[in-house]
């Protein structure tokens, strides 16, 4: 039988001072429990990212702009809603075709596009004129992408010369209800004791008992990813971040429509405090990166500061390639910074100052062992 | 955690920080030996549960930029060629939430989201209601002063048609005010409850099982009002969930 997903935690009255040692361990705690972990499984799952830009991407040479994420599925999640918006302009009143991929996802009908037309989208234009541009949103069936592998999500604009993407947007989606003691393999959280039930051993194909209640406990710990995606460009030469002019490691420069700057930016966000204060959390940091001649490579570095505290920084070495290519590597994320608030910023370096560094997306997922 | 959903936690109330107590894997034969359950053992369980449910706040808006910042010093920069907009009477001080025409068609308004709202934050009142959002901007204001407004909608509609009370927020940078760090906190205030959910698709096709929910969802705004010709600039923008 289906179990509803708490929508909040703490579903019954909970206390550690009620479990007296050497008294029996009430069942009702175990329906606490399984309340507790349907919500940290199947409804607290996780924001992939959000971008909104001053302006959409001016005309470019090539026939489609691609933007991307970094994606590492939460076990729970089925569907991936994604919303993007299109700017007004020049363009008004003309169709702009959309599409967004994800390995082993596709789009769930009855939208096979972002708001219900066939694929590949075609959104109007708003009018020149218009004060607001509505979002278009469309869901991915995630449930074959394989958990904890991190994909590119990536959001393409299929018509060339004109703006692309005022504002791109992912999220896990919660779920409404779970099985886990029918689809133990497939469903997260555990089976709900009623309170006359005994708590049972359990097992490793079953959807309830202690056994289950601790690999959940466990996967909420580790499975449960933030997702921090920094930098989400277009893969473009010209909207990229660029590194170039010098050999030394240093801080890339940006084009949006309003100009060209220097980005001096920290990002920030708060960091989950697992373990001891002096104990970090720890992500995978990957990113999307290409350079201007396959023979000359380069690094990029992510500068780590909890707020209050000492900065480190980690670098990724990277091979030269024209191709839009992956690099990773482990940074842990200290929680001792004032309200466990983490500073982060970037910079990059080219081993040929007349040659190119561009960075399209970087991003940190939580990768807990 | 300003939670009053949240179970106890071993060290809540002494000034110490809680933590995770690590537990023998699932695998364990600890966890299926046919033995009663200790008291001991399901006491870390619970207050394991409870940690994890007390640091559960996501990021939510982390990107770089906008960098060069639109010139409103002209006010038709701002207002001009909007339908149906105007901006204030000419010599009018106008109220803040008025103070911009929050139109994403323009390069100083900036809206993300669907997000979906997770509803346990203690609201003054008694109620529960959304968490509140730090919202972030590093800017660098070497002309004339800089004001940053912030808010939250339940609706891809702007905050000057309705905003979630306690979330409209306004940041200002002085004039000549250099690198600095613009922070605000969004705290909401009204039950959750009072704003209608919105139905989103939550998986496919499942035998015995809902396809969609109806979720309270939020949006986050930002738009500014920049009193400088090309020299202000903004380099980051974060927003995230906090206790």
């Amino acid at each position: 039988m289906p179990t509803n997903v708490n929508r909040q935690p703490g579903g019954l009255p909970a206390g550690l001072r009620a479990m007296n040692v050497l008294n029996p361990v009430s069942a009702g705690h175990g329906a606490r429990w399984s309340q507790d972990l349907s919500f940290l499984l199947g409804y607290n799952v996780h924001r992939i990212g959000a971008h909104a830009y001053a302006t959409g991407f001016a005309s470019s040479a090539g026939g489609t702009r691609d933007i991307s994420m970094l994606y590492s599925r939460s076990p729970g999640a089925q569907v991936v809603v994604v919303a993007v918006e299109v700017p007004y302009g020049a363009i008004a009143g003309l169709a702009q075709p959309t599409t967004v991929s994800l390995p082993s996802a596709t789009l769930l009908p009855p939208s096979t596009g972002l708001d219900g037309s066939p694929s590949p989208l075609a959104p109007t234009a708003p009018a020149a004129a218009a004060v607001h541009t509505a979002p278009i949103v469309g869901y991915l069936d995630v449930s074959a992408v394989p958990v904890g592998t991190i994909q590119q999500l990536t959001f393409t604009y299929e018509r060339s010369g004109v703006g692309a993407f005022k504002s791109i947007f992912a999220a896990e989606m919660p779920l409404d209800q779970i099985e886990p003691f029918g689809l133990p393999t497939t469903e997260v959280g555990v089976a709900e004791p009623t309170t006359r039930d005994r708590i049972v051993d359990g097992s490793a194909s079953d959807g309830y008992g202690m056994v289950r209640v601790v690999s959940s406990l466990d996967s909420a710990r580790k499975d449960m990813r933030f997702h921090a995606n920094m930098v989400c460009r277009p893969q473009d030469d010209l909207y990229a971040l660029i590194r170039t002019g010098s050999t030394a490691v240093g801080n890339f420069s940006i084009t949006e429509n309003l100009g060209t700057y220097v980005w001096l930016g920290e990002l920030r966000f708060r960091v989950r405090r697992l373990f001891t204060t002096a104990t970090p959390n720890q992500y995978t940091w990957g990113v999307v990166y290409k350079t201007s001649n396959a023979g000359v490579g380069g690094k990029v570095r992510l500068t780590v500061t909890p707020v209050g505290g000492i900065a480190t920084a980690y670098d990724i070495s990277l091979a030269g390639t024209t191709s839009w290519t992956y690099a990773s590597m482990s940074v842990p994320l200290p929680c001792s910074g004032t309200d466990q608030v983490v500073g982060i910023t970037h910079s990059g370096a080219i081993n040929n100052a007349a040659e190119k560094l561009y960075l399209a997306t970087s991003a940190l997922i939580e990768n807990e062992a | 955690m300003t939670s009053s959903r949240v179970g106890m936690r071993y060290n809540d109330g002494s000034g110490t920080p809680s933590q995770y107590v690590k537990h023998p894997p699932a695998a364990s034969s600890f966890w299926a030996n046919g033995d009663a359950l200790d008291a001991g053992t399901a006491q870390d369980v619970d207050q394991n549960i409870s940690h994890l449910t007390a640091e559960n706040f996501r990021p939510l808006v982390e990107q770089p930029g906008p960098g060069l910042l639109a010139d409103h010093t002209n006010p038709s920069n701002l207002w001009g060629g909007l339908a149906d907009l105007t901006g204030p009477p000419g010599g009018v001080t106008p109220d803040a939430l008025l103070a911009v025409p929050w139109s994403t068609s323009r390069p100083n308004c900036f809206r993300w989201g669907p997000f979906y709202a997770i509803v346990d934050n203690d609201s003054p009142a008694g109620w529960l209601t959304f968490r509140k959002v730090q919202f972030d901007v590093e800017v660098n204001t070497a002309g004339s002063e800089l004001k940053v407004y912030v808010a939250m909608t339940t609706t891809p509609n702007p905050p000057s048609e309705s905003y979630i009370d306690g979330t409209f927020q306004t940041m200002q940078s002085p004039f000549g005010g250099g690198p600095q760090r613009l922070s605000t906190k969004m705290e909401p205030t009204p039950p959750a409850v009072a704003y209608a959910g919105t139905p989103r698709t939550c998986r496919p096709p499942t035998a015995g099982l809902n396809r969609s929910l109806s979720l309270a969802e939020f949006w986050i705004w930002m738009a500014y009002v920049n009193g400088s010709a090309g020299s202000n600039t903004m380099q980051s923008i974060s927003a995230f969930e906090v206790p």
